[in-house]
This record gives structure tokens, C-alpha cells and sequence, in this order.
């Protein structure tokens, strides 16, 4: 009953704050256009007029491929968020926090920086997905790199899985500082949006690109929710209750890091949402993983989209690059874990 | 019924196990005790099929435990273990209905639903089933997991329940409402193996009793026949007197009190006594006096 609330709360917040994220920014265009832009193209008329001219344009070619970017974005990072801290059973492990997201983004990097030399034939044929399985590949290595150093006697060790995460975020930053000095000048301005994290280069065609590295892990993730719930008494649980643990921990990593991979390829780092996300999760309905995967997706979608608006919005015509709201909004949500949990953490 | 045939298991080259066999009937509620580092948790290691034998096997209902489906086992087994950490905030109800989690064929909702309610009574957390496993007590965590492995064998008694040290932290009561359950559960049909170290629950629930040390059965049998004075000067080092409780018949185990004297242990302490510190006041002098008085 509470999670029906909820999930029809979240659902409707969603729609309500993409239907907002159109109808804001320099240019403003009333609700009602949107609304209408939007029913048009799908193929039927509630306010009559269709005509919006230059409005029109606005939504369709720019501010929607950008909006559902957000919603894309968002709910992968929140549900693999949720997902890893699951199988490393601990609220502190998120993607960006233990090298993750700088695996995926050191790949990108990579691929960006070296295209032209070694792998001209192969972009011209894969384009924007290169760059994704790229970043889904370095994303994927760093995480089975981190889960197995931070394993202490089979169990996950929040320290060292912390100090692991610190030396591989400190390696990738190192390494893609290198590679900017090798890089000329507008490779490096796309290294730079990598860094930063923005939402500002969508494109439709990024945008399908994404789509399907998002709607696997938010659909197939859900079904692992027994196997993590598992995770969370301990590893050798999983295999006496009858399930297999190998599996759900390959599934998960391999799901999660795909979302990740995937969003670090079009919008870069965007920092603390997978931590963000999950928690407040948490604090609303439960840590049964059947509830929290899925909230997570809608959650970090919702919330997303609202910090793209801001960093459009807050010191308008310019826009402030979205990593920076979301870090201004998580940092001291993540200060507060440590404060409220720090006795529980160590172990 | 569960066959264990001369298995022998090492770690890192250090023998833990050797040549152990013995076989549990259908109905039997066997106590395995021994001093730390006797082998027990290492053989329920090995009867959970969590680690398998360097060398021998081990048979459940016929089958080698090795070549068991996973699915299968999971309802022919169930596995208390000796430590439970817990890293998120599950409710009490939530945990226990993971012991169901392998059922998801098969078993229908209903059983879940009488296997939860009815474990979580027995187990004293009817009242707690809303709260978070982190709020609770260790002994009331203990029990929570207690319930969950009752719940994944609430449906089958062709099952063997292997509890290691069920009733850590747990008071007096539910040490001996643990027990309970368990002889209960073997009168059905299960069998149980139990690892305990207070002798007097294993003398009072246990119907065999096996003792390890340094890795190999030294004695198996009856309490009555198991339990004396010398079998556990032999296994535990302690001088006890045994006796047989007249109105049950059990046995009743009543270890010597051990007498120390602190100073011949701590050396520490002696210093206090030598005179050449008393002749100074210097500043360590008074620490040591202040140490003194704290003691």
C-alpha cells in the first residue's frame, strides 16, 4: 500500500518535472505548447493548436533528446548504484566513489583521444557505441578489480574496498591527464566535458544509443533482487538457500556497469546520484532490493532531470555543468551517512 | 539419513579434519562438542556441503553431497552459522522469509506465509517482526536467523539441520527453547547436528553425542556413555564430576572451580609489591600507587 504511494508519487513527479525541464530555460514556452508539441507528435491533439513554429523546434530538437538523456541517465545511475552497493553489501560503495565511473571515463578518454590513429575503420562502423562499450568495458574491469582487492577472507572489506576505489580513481585521473597532453585542442575540449559531466551533448542520436544500455539493466536488474537481499547475509547464504552467488554477482556487475558505462560515454561523470539515490530509497520504503531497484531507476530519473533543470536555470544564459549540482547536492548527503552510520561502517 | 564416510579435510596444508566417519538416522539429535579448534565448525563446514573433503564422501539420503543440485539441497539442508553479520537495515520479517527464497517454484505462497508466521512464533518474534535487523540484540539476531533456516526446512523433515552454536548470546530461556525446538523437530524425523559448548544442554536435548579433538571423533554414543569425567578432562582439560539427575535420569556434568592467584600471572603486579619503590616518591611512584588504587 505505502509502495503503491510511492511508486505513483515518483511516477507523476517524473512526468511532471519533464514536462517543467521542456518548458524552461532561456527561452520560455508555456505548459500548454509542450503539452501540445508533445500529444502532436505522438499522434493526437488535446488543446487544437499545432503550429508552435520555432517553439516546436526548440522541444523536439533540443530540449527533449536532452530531457530524456536525464531520464536515461538518472535511472541508470540510480538503480546500479543500488545494485553495486548490494552486492558489495554496503551503502557507501557507488560507482563514482570506488573508480567505476573513472574506469568507464578513462576508456572514453582513451577512445576519444586515439580514434583517428587505431580505430578510425572501427568508429566509422559503430560510431557512438564504440565509445559505450568502450566506457562499459572500463567500467566493467575496474568493478571485478575493486570487488576482488576489497575481499578480506571471501567478505567484501569497506576499507579496503574505499582505499582500492581511491587508488584507481587517482590512476584514471592520473592517466587521463596524460592523455590530454597528448590530445589537440578540440579533443580536449570533449575530455573536458568527460571530467566535468553534462548533459548538454545530447543528441537523439546519443540518446538511442543509450536507450538500450538503460532499459536491459532497469529491466533485468529487478530480477536479481532475492539473489542481493541474499548478498546482504553474507555471500556463502546465497548458494545454502538454493541460489547460485557466481551468477548474481556476474549478472549484477555486468548489468550495472552497462548503465554506468553507457551514461559515462554520453554525459561523462556525474557524480554521487548512484549514492544519493539509493539511500533515500532506503529511508522511504525499505531495503528489500524488490522495492529498492526499481524506486531507485524512477527516483534518480526524477532527480536528474530537476539537477538538469537547476544547472540551466540557476545562472541563466549560462549553464552550470551538472556533475557540479549534483555533487553540491550529495556531498552533504553523503557526510550525513557517515555521521548517522559511522560506527556501523567499520566493520 | 546422512553418511559420513572417512572424510579428512585440510587449509593451507594444516590437517583440520582427520579420518572422520559416522552416520545420523532419521530422528537423531546429535551434540558435537569439543575445545576451540577441535574441528567442529570446519565438519559443519563440510556436512553443508559449503566446502567439500580432500578426501572420502559424504552421503545424504543416498546421494553424494558433492553432486547434489543446488535447488535440491536447499531443501534438504539448512545451515545455521556460527556468525551472521548484517549490513543492511532488513526487518525481522524480511530475513526470515529469504529462507524461502529458494522456493520459488514449487512451494506455494501459502506455505511461505504459515512457514514465516509460525517459525517467527516459535522463535519469540512475533512482536519484533516489524523492527530492523540492526535495532536488535545479538541474541535476538540469532534467533531471526534461527527462524529463517527453520522456515527453509518447514516443509520437508527427509532434511538434516545443522546448527553451529545456536545459542550464542541467546538468554537461558531460548538457549533451551533452541534445544526444544530442536529435539522436537528430530522427534518428527529431521536430523539435527548441533554444535554446542555447554555440556549440560547437549547432556539434557541431545539423544548421541560426539566428541572431537584435534580434528578426529574420539567418542560417540549416548550422553550417558559419553559424557564422564574423564572423557572431558581428556577433551576440554577441566576436572568435573558427572552425575545422573534423579528425576530425568540425565546426565549432569558440574566442572571444578579453577583457582588463580593474579599476581603469579601478572607480573605487572608483583612490582607493587618490592619494597626499593617504596623508599622513593617520584613521580612514577605515585602513578603507580594511583595504578594501584584504581585495581
Amino acid at each position: 500500500m505505502k509502495r503503491t504511494v510511492i511508486y505513483t508519487c515518483l511516477s507523476t513527479g517524473l512526468l511532471v518535472s519533464i514536462c517543467f525541464s521542456l518548458a524552461l530555460g532561456a527561452m520560455r514556452i508555456p505548459l500548454k505548447e509542450v503539452i501540445d508539441t508533445l500529444t502532436h507528435t505522438v499522434g493526437f491533439t488535446v488543446f487544437g493548436g499545432t503550429d508552435h513554429g520555432i517553439n516546436e523546434g526548440v522541444i523536439m530538437m533540443i530540449r527533449l533528446p536532452r530531457t530524456l538523456m536525464g531520464v536515461l541517465v538518472g535511472a541508470a545511475l540510480g538503480i546500479s548504484g543500488a545494485a553495486i552497493q548490494g552486492i558489495f553489501r554496503n551503502p557507501l560503495a557507488e560507482p563514482s566513489l570506488v573508480g567505476i565511473s573513472a574506469g568507464a571515463s578513462l576508456m572514453a578518454v582513451l577512445i576519444i583521444a586515439f580514434e583517428t590513429l587505431l580505430f578510425s575503420s572501427l568508429s566509422q562502423v559503430m560510431g557512438y557505441y564504440l565509445l559505450a562499450f568502450g566506457a562499459f568495458a572500463g567500467a566493467g574491469f575496474t568493478a571485478m578489480l575493486v570487488y576482488n582487492l576489497s575481499k578480506v577472507n571471501g567478505q567484501a572489506n569497506v576499507s579496503t574496498m574505499l582505499l582500492a576505489g581511491i587508488a584507481i580513481n587517482a590512476m584514471a585521473g592520473a592517466l587521463t591527464g596524460l592523455v590530454t597532453y597528448l590530445a589537440d585542442e578540440q579533443k580536449l575540449r570533449s575530455i573536458t566535458f568527460w571530467m566535468m559531466g553534462s548533459l548538454g551533448g545530447a543528441t537523439w542520436q546519443n540518446v538511442s544509443c543509450l536507450f538500450p544500455f538503460v532499459l536491459i539493466p532497469v529491466i533485468g536488474l529487478p530480477f536479481l533482487s532475492r539473489g542481493l537481499n541474499l548478498f546482504a547475509i553474507g555471500e556463502s547464504q546465497v548458494e545454502l538457500i538454493g541460489l547460485n552467488p557466481n551468477r548474481i554477482k556476474i549478472l549484477v556487475v555486468v548489468l550495472a556497469t552497462m548503465a554506468v558505462g553507457a551514461s559515462v560515454a554520453v554525459s561523462g561523470i556525474i557524480g554521487f546520484i548512484g549514492l544519493l539515490i539509493p539511500h533515500l530509497t532506503r529511508l522511504l520504503g525499505g531495503v528489500d532490493h524488490r522495492f529498492v531497484l526499481p524506486v531507485s531507476a524512477l527516483m534518480g530519473a526524477l532527480v536528474l532531470t530537476l539537477a538538469d533543470m537547476v544547472s540551466r536555470l540557476i545562472v541563466q544564459p549560462i549553464e552550470l555543468p551538472i556533475g557540479v549540482v549534483t555533487a553540491l547536492m550529495g556531498t552533504p548527503i553523503f557526510l550525513y551517512i557517515l555521521i548517522k552510520d559511522k560506527k556501523k561502517l567499520v566493520n | 539419513m546422512l553418511r559420513v564416510e572417512s572424510i579428512s579435510y585440510k587449509l593451507n596444508n594444516r590437517p583440520l579434519l582427520k579420518d572422520i566417519s559416522f552416520s545420523i538416522r532419521p530422528g537423531e539429535m546429535v551434540a558435537l562438542l569439543g575445545s576451540n579448534g577441535a574441528g567442529k565448525s570446519t565438519l559443519m563446514r563440510l556436512l553443508s556441503g559449503e566446502r567439500k573433503p580432500d578426501t572420502g564422501r559424504i552421503m545424504l539420503y543416498g546421494d553424494d553431497l558433492a553432486a547434489y543440485n543446488r535447488k535440491i539441497l536447499a531443501t534438504r539442508r539448512a545451515y545455521l552459522q556460527q556468525h551472521n553479520p548484517i549490513s543492511m537495515a532488513f526487518t525481522v520479517r524480511e530475513v526470515v522469509m529469504m529462507g524461502r527464497y529458494g522456493f520459488k517454484s514449487g512451494s506455494s505462497a501459502k506455505n511461505d506465509q504459515t512457514a514465516l508466521l509460525e517459525t517467527m512464533e516459535l522463535c519469540g518474534l512475533t512482536d519484533l517482526a516489524d523492527r530492523s535487523m540492526l535495532s536488535l540484540s545479538g541474541g535476538e539476531q540469532q534467533r531471526v536467523h534461527l527462524a529463517r533456516v527453520l522456515a527453509q526446512l518447514w516443509d520437508n523433515k527427509d532434511a538434516v539441520l545443522l546448527l553451529d552454536e545456536p545459542t550464542n548470546n541467546m538468554d537461558l530461556q531460548f538457549q533451551h527453547q533452541t534445544l526444544a525446538i530442536a529435539a522436537a523437530m528430530a522427534k518428527k524425523g529431521y536430523m539435527i547436528v548441533v554444535v554446542l559448548h555447554e555440556v549440560n544442554l547437549a547432556a539434557q536435548y541431545a539423544s548421541r553425542i560426539i566428541i572431537l579433538k584435534d580434528g578426529r571423533k574420539w567418542w560417540d554414543g549416548t550422553p550417558v556413555q559419553v559424557l564422564t569425567p574423564q572423557h572431558i578432562y581428556t577433551a576440554f582439560g577441566i576436572h568435573a564430576q558427572a552425575y545422573t539427575d534423579q528425576s530425568s535420569l540425565k546426565t549432569v556434568i558440574v566442572p571444578k572451580e579453577i583457582k588463580l592467584d593474579a599476581a603469579k600471572f601478572n607480573s605487572n603486579l608483583q612490582v607493587l609489591h618490592q619494597p626499593v619503590y617504596k623508599l622513593k616518591t617520584t613521580e612514577t611512584d605515585e602513578l603507580i600507587n594511583l595504578q594501584s588504587v584504581k585495581i
